[in-house]
């Protein structure tokens, strides 16, 4: 029977009015259940995100933030390099314009110096090299320019020498011979078809020298006109914060085509020979080649911009921390947010089970007592028309001859039933309703007989009362203990079917009575025996199973006890005993 | 002359039944279907005894029970479906015995006789 077993399974016992009082009660219980355990169940649940991280320093990090952390990084040391390569390139470049101003003020130089030459020499080949007319143009130019050591005419001799025709100034006479260094310029000049040609730096006694010599056109024919200068000592340093032009370079002119320190024309410093990021170049001199290097002193871009691949990398190391660590607390808020919806929905998802759970535990029970109402309402209905049917029976009795056996067994079919549907219908009211028993003297003797008329065991059955003495009067409930005992005595016999003995037994002591009801019947186990009083336990195939639960509490109402002894094989004894004072009702069982 | 006993029960079933089984027995039986009847029954009288189902349309068994008193006449209440409310009303209006129905017969014959022994 479902019904038997989902209450079973529910743990009611009782009927479904005090069902449903105690089903109120527990709900409150299981609500707070569901909310105590979550904690726990948190602590216990997910694994955390935070578990499995790469790590850098020690501090776990996400795969994203890695790889922007990485990406960052070596944006930054990009930036900084391409920032480097593109400061020494404007620095490069601006080197060699400046370089390139120097060289073209060099050039100018020497074409300033070249100018007079020129006319020196016109002079001397309109005057066919005349002394006097040289000396009258060269002293003046001497003069002029108080650097000037000499200016001659030379013509080359044999043996690739020169002899000086005329002369202006010291060291040069007219007659000497010039070998060397001189006469190797004077060549170049020579086939320098117009082109001055400058001789190294010369030294002599001392001093240095350095000229310039120029061939025809602008010198008599086959010969040539020379300019030859004192150089002061090749450093002349400068301030590198004067505003001197090219106060910020460090400049260098060779007399050659590499810096040789024994050719140094014209330096801004002694430190030579310029290394590192220089400008190195060749300056035509006429046909000569002289070199011109120059090396910034500071940073010509200025020192803020050379400074600005530090400011680069500086910038790009904190901008990538930063960078990271946003990225790092978004996705970490992130995760503890999604970890924390985790949580909660597996709480809330265990909650809603327990409400669940709850809720069609409530409704089964509000069912189970939507069901006894209506069985009580059906029981109370039933007691009317039975009661009627037992009257006309009893009146059929009487009409028909006594002795009939046809008659008398039907009719004494019609009153078992009878009896058998009042018991079902006593029991399920009894119960479900519970009901307060209302006591008066009862004739015991009296309403064990009636018992047994109205439970009339079959014939298989042999009955043996022992009334005892007297007739004691016992205070109860007279229906609902005439309930408790056709429910004996039907169950006495239902345990025997194949015949045996019902024995009832009445012992009045003097604070109680005791009544066995004792069968021969195959007897109960030890875990029967256990289950046999409550409700809806049944070990027979019909039969609700409510019979000795009902009477169980009726008697315990009643103030008394009902006891069973059982043993397999030997039969049962049922005992009931009940008290001879008036016992208050001890409430609802 | 033999007890006279009122029957009072608005089921036709019940009412003849009990009537007929108490006509059996010897009494001189009267039938009142409803709680109103019964009144006039009683106060016509004179009854020694009263059967009384106490559920009953109109006036139910025990507001008569209480208007046929104080004290009343024996009166022996039936009931097939009382609460417990109305059990007790019965007891504490007096009445002479309370009986579920289906009844026993005999034992209810018994109570009908100790009730006309005591009105007598």
């Amino acid at each position: 029977m479902d019904d038997q077993s989902t209450v079973d399974k529910v743990g009611g016992a009782g009927n479904p009015v005090q069902e449903r009082r105690r089903a109120a009660v527990p709900a409150p219980r299981t609500a707070e259940a569901a909310a105590g355990p979550s904690p726990q169940s948190a602590s216990a649940g997910p694994p955390r995100r935070t578990a499995r991280r790469p790590r850098v320093f020690g501090i776990p990090l996400r795969g994203l933030s890695l790889i922007a952390l990485v990406v960052l990084l070596a944006a930054t040391v990009a930036a900084t390099l391409a920032t480097r390569a593109l400061l020494r390139d404007q620095e490069k470049r601006l080197l060699q314009e400046r370089a390139g101003e120097v060289g073209l003020i060099l050039t100018q130089a020497v074409s300033a110096l070249q100018a007079p030459l020129s006319a020196l020499g016109a002079v001397a080949a309109l005057s066919h090299s005349s002394p006097t007319a040289f000396a009258t143009v060269a002293g003046p130019q001497i003069q002029t320019h108080p650097g000037t050591r000499a200016l001659l005419v030379a013509r080359p001799t044999k043996n690739g020498a020169y002899a000086v025709q005329v002369a202006a100034g010291s060291g040069f006479a007219a007659g000497d011979t010039i070998t060397g260094a001189r006469a190797r310029t004077f060549d170049q000049a020579l086939q320098g078809q117009g082109k001055p040609a400058a001789t190294p730096i010369i030294t002599e006694g001392g001093q240095r020298y350095i000229g310039l010599a120029l061939g025809p056109p602008a010198a008599p024919d086959g010969a040539v006109v020379y300019d030859e200068i004192k150089l002061s000592a090749p450093t002349t340093a400068t301030a590198s914060t004067s505003s001197a032009p090219f106060a910020e370079l460090d400049i260098a002119l060779y007399a050659s085509t590499q810096q040789n320190p024994r050719q140094v024309v014209v330096a801004t410093t002694d430190q030579l020979p310029l290394t590192g990021q220089i400008s190195a170049v060749k300056q035509p001199i006429g046909t000569t080649t002289w070199l011109l290097v120059a090396k910034s002193r500071q940073p010509l871009v200025g020192s803020i911009a050379a400074s600005a691949p530090w400011w680069v990398l500086g910038a790009g190391l904190v901008g990538t921390i930063l960078v990271v660590l946003v990225l790092e607390m978004t996705f970490r808020r992130r995760d503890f947010a999604l970890d924390l919806v985790d949580e909660r929905t597996q709480e809330l998802r265990a909650s809603l089970r327990q409400l669940e759970s709850t809720q069609e535990q409530l409704v089964h029970k509000e069912r189970l007592a939507a069901v006894g109402q209506l069985a009580a309402a059906v029981g109370h209905e039933l007691r009317n028309p039975l009661g009627v049917i037992s009257n006309a029976l009893y009146l059929i009795r009487r009409a028909v001859p006594a002795g009939d056996p046809v008659a008398e067994r039907h009719l004494g079919i019609a009153e078992r039933e009878v009896g058998a549907a009042t018991l079902i219908v006593a029991d399920l009211l009894e119960f479900a309703k519970n009901r307060q028993p209302i006591m008066t003297d009862v004739d015991i003797v009296g309403l064990v007989e009636e018992s047994l008329e109205v439970a009339a065991p079959p014939s298989n059955v042999s009955v043996e009362w022992e009334p005892g003495p007297g007739r004691p009067l016992i205070r109860a409930d007279r229906d609902q203990l005439r309930q408790v005992l056709v429910n004996l005595i039907v169950n006495a016999c239902d345990a025997m079917p194949g015949g045996g003995t019902l024995a009832i037994r009445l012992t009045d002591g003097k604070e109680t009575l005791h009544l066995d009801v004792v069968d021969t019947g195959g007897g109960m186990d030890e875990s029967t025996r256990q289950c046999i009083f409550q409700p809806f336990f049944t070990t027979k195939a019909r039969g609700v199973g409510l019979g000795l639960a009902v009477s169980e509490r009726v008697v315990r109402v009643h103030g008394g006890h009902l006891g069973v002894d059982s043993a397999p094989g030997l039969g049962s004894t049922f005992t009931v005993t009940l008290p001879h004072h008036d016992q208050p009702a001890e409430g609802r069982a | 002359m033999s007890a006279h006993v009122l029957v009072v029960d608005d089921e036709p079933g019940m009412r003849e039944t009990l009537a007929d089984i108490l006509t059996a027995a010897g009494y001189r039986v009267t039938v009142a279907c409803d709680g109103d009847a019964a009144l006039d029954e009683v106060t016509a009288g004179p009854y020694q005894a009263v059967v009384m189902d106490i559920r009953m349309p109109g006036r139910d068994g025990v507001s008569t029970l209480r208007a046929m008193g104080p004290p009343p006449p024996y009166v022996i209440m039936m009931t097939g479906y009382a609460v417990d409310e109305q059990l007790r009303e019965a007891v504490a209006a007096q009445a002479f015995a309370v009986v579920h129905k289906p009844f026993h017969v005999g034992h209810m014959l018994e109570l009908v006789a100790t009730a006309v022994e005591g009105a007598a």
